[in-house]
């Protein structure tokens, strides 16, 4: 070896370990930038999640439950959010477009899409469209990674057979044929009286027909963050209303196109699984680079006392059918498997479910639903009269496998008849945690339940 | 001595890539692991921060504000709480101890009538321990036996007149103040801030002290908890998690952070807290009239500019925080702007500037650029300041409420992370800068 061959490689091997200005080999945090972390914040986003929307289809508009949405595309670059809606079992039922101008919001009132069959009714929201104005200081180039002409015309207005199909998707969980492509299905929701599912939102580059469940969809989403996003639930005659930001999912590392992103270093993502690993086919089951989710969370409930509180759960769990999946392959979602649940009280009093000797109960939940924590089925009851305290939840719904399926916990409270609020729930560990085990609360071997380990596949 | 100097090198970066299982040195996130980034998320943290709270101390059944502190673990912890006047005048501070698995509501207006997590009180002897409790050897609770349940009627008095008057009185040993809080011009209910950190003993040391990063704080990501906003007489209520700050590194090494939450409270340089800095960008809805008769507004927390061991008369410097931009958007694309100097939008050249702590309405006429006909939309933040190199922490809640009956509580959408530097003025504001994400590189 040359001193000048020793001088550069040693020049090399300084540059490699001080590559991003803000990333450190030691010490903590390993980086500082924006969109490095596998963390779920509050921060523009390249996937929104509606984890659970219920509208009341009988009442008329403005009276019943209904659930709405925003989404607000904070550059001054047009982008397309690709909007689809999926059954309480997983099964995505319909999906639209929204043009977003830059620094365009567009509220959706979900009444209004399955109820009337009306996308943002009015004005709409394609390319050119009333409802979509070029502002002043959205740009006046184009996105070249857009393709606006396919925005044209989006419809307001869903034909009637559409509107059909997503009543009876949410409502009876089942859909008829649809032409010659689509067979009628009768297991791809549950039975509910009033429309029951949750929502996605992905950055699109074009207002396209594909999917997500379909493995073309992945050649035309973006994996810009730009979006963000909110939700109110509301019940006009209940006198309640529910607020809370969407999930943000970050794509890591952002930008590109599938295309220029495959084999380029650059892009290389290190997540290890994504939010939409299970629809993508092939060896790469990264292609999204969304963040996954986490499985493990802490909520708080509060149930009777002076105030006749009540908390339920809006969760969201990952279902198991991947890409293109058969009708009859939904039902698996109707009932996952919850790997633990393990209720304290305000005197840190436990009780537990898990399928594990000698509770053996395991509580089921399917892919999005509200449940109440006086549910004896899926919560284990307090003894004594305690009326409040935490539950730690393990989504996990396969304990056995090597990855922790994906989760979002949001508690829902009210009280008195008249007040109520829903907040996110913690998470104990990011979505790159490696499943957790049984705690101790369900088993002699098990470790305290707490936060997750700082370093993946290591207890503290 | 090149080729030594090269094997040290070689070494020293394999060393630091095999350093945390989930560390890469190419491709991102470079690390995958749980409290390795400086993104604020809800996650279990060392510090919470109400950022906002409200009692009306004449009524129970007026506004008033609760939060809620959870211990995630099976070992016991001590949550020191600190209430903080508008200004960012440091009242009133207590502890609360949490066997493992613990939680425990605070109503703020129990405490402001001198009442700590009534009836029982927080403490060793009164706090039960659950089955799966453990003691925490790490901790000194010798001084948590005794936690006082109820304050002296003298302290409660000062606290009182702190958050709803401003002035706070003499009282052992700690000087009468004036212009510490905004009450002195605006009267009414109690408002200001709650910080919680984890601790290692049952302390009177407060975080604007210096002592409190030396032997106090600690660093264990154990926390977790939320609030509600609750006005019985107006059938509304608001709720949100706390804000979640975590110690990074959490257990020990160098802290990579730029600056931390409790900087400006620990000797320059030292990030002796070592929690995550908050933003200073968002990006928030705003609905305002029309059929449901919305209302909007906005509960902000902002750093304030007070270091350790300040005087009285220098808290009123929090009362009037410089802000750097807001940039009013409609449903339309529309934009206008609040701007040091006339721009190419509507030419509003007010100093817009608030407190430490604020919540203000969207169509008070004072607080934001507003449009007369429209009814929706988002608004830019930068809670920056002009006079500062160093971005100004925030955090911003939108509040709503329409029709006399529904409210809600959102936290506003950070546009890059508490790392993320100051940048330039929006070329909305004549400025230099597309509003926007954050980069993702930070400096």
């Amino acid at each position: 070896m040359t001193p000048r061959f020793l001088r550069s490689l040693l020049l090399l091997l300084l540059v490699a370990s001080t590559a991003g200005a803000a990333t450190f080999p030691s010490g903590g945090p390993h980086s500082t930038n924006n969109d490095d972390s596998c963390d779920i914040a509050l921060l523009p986003a390249a996937t929104l999640l509606l984890p659970y929307f219920e509208v009341d289809l009988t009442a008329s508009a403005g009276i019943g439950e209904t659930t709405l949405f925003s989404v607000i595309n904070v550059t001054d670059t047009e982008v397309v959010a690709h909007v689809t809606l999926w059954t309480d079992y997983g099964y995505p039922v319909v999906d639209f477009n929204i043009f977003l101008t830059g620094y365009d919001v567009q509220s959706i009132n979900l009444y209004d899409v399955i109820a009337l069959g009306q996308i943002a009714p009015t004005r709409g929201t394609g390319f050119e469209d009333s409802g979509s104005p070029q502002g002043a200081f959205s740009s006046d180039d184009a996105n070249p990674l857009v393709d606006q002409t396919t925005c044209r015309n989006l419809p307001m207005q869903l034909a009637s057979v559409y509107r059909t199909r997503m009543q009876q998707a949410f409502t009876l969980g089942r859909v008829p044929p649809f032409g010659e492509s689509l067979p009628g299905c009768s297991t791809i929701g549950g039975t509910h009286a009033r429309a029951v599912g949750y929502a996605t939102i992905d950055v699109a580059s074009r207002c396209d027909v594909f999917q997500p469940e379909m493995t073309q969809y992945y050649e035309q989403i973006l994996f810009e963050n730009v979006l963000t996003g909110d939700y109110h639930q509301v019940n006009a005659t209940e006198l309640y209303a529910q607020s809370g930001p969407l999930v943000h999912i970050r794509a890591i590392p952002e930008g590109g196109t599938l295309a220029t992103r495959t084999g380029n270093v650059q892009y290389s993502t290190n997540l290890e699984r994504t939010f939409y690993s299970r629809y993508h086919r092939g060896t790469n089951k990264r292609l999204d680079a969304r963040q996954p989710l986490p499985s493990i969370f802490a909520a708080r409930w509060i149930s009777g006392g002076e105030g006749d509180f009540q908390t339920t759960y809006k969760i969201w769990r990952e279902g198991i059918p991947g890409s293109n999946a058969g009708c009859d392959t939904y039902e698996v979602n109707s009932d996952m498997e919850v790997a633990e649940i393990v209720r304290f009280d305000e005197d840190e009093n436990f009780t537990a479910f898990a399928n594990i000797s000698p509770i053996e109960h395991t509580p089921r939940l399917a892919a999005a639903s509200r449940v109440s924590v006086s549910d004896t089925d899926v919560f284990p009851e307090m003894e004594g009269d305690a009326v409040a305290g935490w539950t730690y939840l393990n989504l996990d719904n396969n304990p056995e496998d090597d990855i922790a399926s994906q989760a979002w916990v949001v508690t829902s409270m009210r009280a008195a008849g008249r007040f109520s609020v829903d907040t996110d729930v913690i998470a104990l560990g990011n979505g790159c945690t490696p499943p957790i085990p049984f705690s101790e609360a369900t088993s002699v071997a098990g470790e305290p339940i707490g936060p997750a380990p700082n370093q993946h596949g290591q207890r503290q | 001595m090149l080729r030594r100097l090269l094997t040290v090198v070689t070494l020293a970066v394999l060393v630091a890539q095999a350093a945390g299982a989930a560390v890469r040195s190419r491709g991102l996130p470079r690390s995958t692991n749980n409290d390795d980034s400086c993104d604020i998320a809800l996650l279990p943290a060392a510090t919470l921060l109400l950022p906002y709270f409200e009692v009306d101390l004449t009524s129970r059944a007026g506004e008033h504000t609760l939060f809620t502190i959870m211990n995630v673990t099976n070992v016991e912890q001590i949550a020191h709480v600190t209430l903080w006047t508008d200004y960012a005048f440091p009242v009133l501070d207590f502890n609360v101890y949490l066997t493992g698995y613990d939680v425990q509501s605070i109503d703020m207006y129990d405490v402001l009538q001198g009442r700590i997590a009534a009836p029982e009180g927080t403490g060793v002897r009164t706090s039960p321990q659950g089955p799966l409790s453990e003691p925490n050897p790490r901790l000194s609770i010798g001084d948590c036996a005794n936690i006082p349940a109820t304050l002296p009627r003298s302290l409660v008095t000062r606290v009182q007149r702190a958050l709803t008057e401003g002035v706070a009185t003499a009282l052992d040993g700690s000087p009468a103040c004036t212009r510490i809080g905004s009450g002195w011009r605006r009267g009414g209910n109690a408002i200001g801030y709650v910080t919680i950190d984890v601790v290692g003993s049952c302390t009177s040391v407060k975080p604007d002290e210096a002592a409190y990063y030396t032997g106090v704080l600690r660093y264990d990501n154990v926390l977790a908890g939320d609030y509600q906003q609750v006005n019985s007489a107006q059938n509304y209520a608001q709720g949100s998690p706390l804000v979640h700050i975590r110690a990074v590194p959490e257990d020990g090494g160098s802290v990579n952070l730029p600056r931390t939450f409790y900087g400006r409270f620990v000797p320059e340089g030292t990030k002796h807290d070592r929690r995550q800095p908050l933003p200073s960008t968002f990006a928030a809805r705003w609905v305002d009239g029309g059929v449901g008769s919305f209302e909007t507004a906005f509960k902000t927390w902002r750093e304030g500019n007070t270091s350790a061991g300040a005087t009285c008369d220098q808290y009123a410097s929090n009362a009037a925080l410089q802000i750097f931009e807001i940039v009013t958007f409609d449903e339309q694309e529309n934009a206008l702007a609040i701007q040091p100097e006339p721009g190419p939008v509507t030419p509003i050249t007010n100093d817009f500037a608030s407190a430490a702590t604020s919540r203000r309405e969207y169509g008070d006429g004072d607080s934001f650029p507003e449009f007369e006909d429209e009814n929706a939309g988002w608004i830019y933040m930068n809670l920056s300041s002009r006079d500062r190199e160093t971005p100004r922490q925030a955090w911003v809640v939108s509040s709503m409420y329409a029709q006399g009956i529904y409210s809600g509580d959102i936290d506003a959408t950070a546009l890059g992370n508490g790392c993320s530097p100051n940048g330039p003025l929006s070329t909305i504001t004549r400025g230099t800068a597309i509003l926007g994400p954050a980069g993702n590189v930070n400096p």
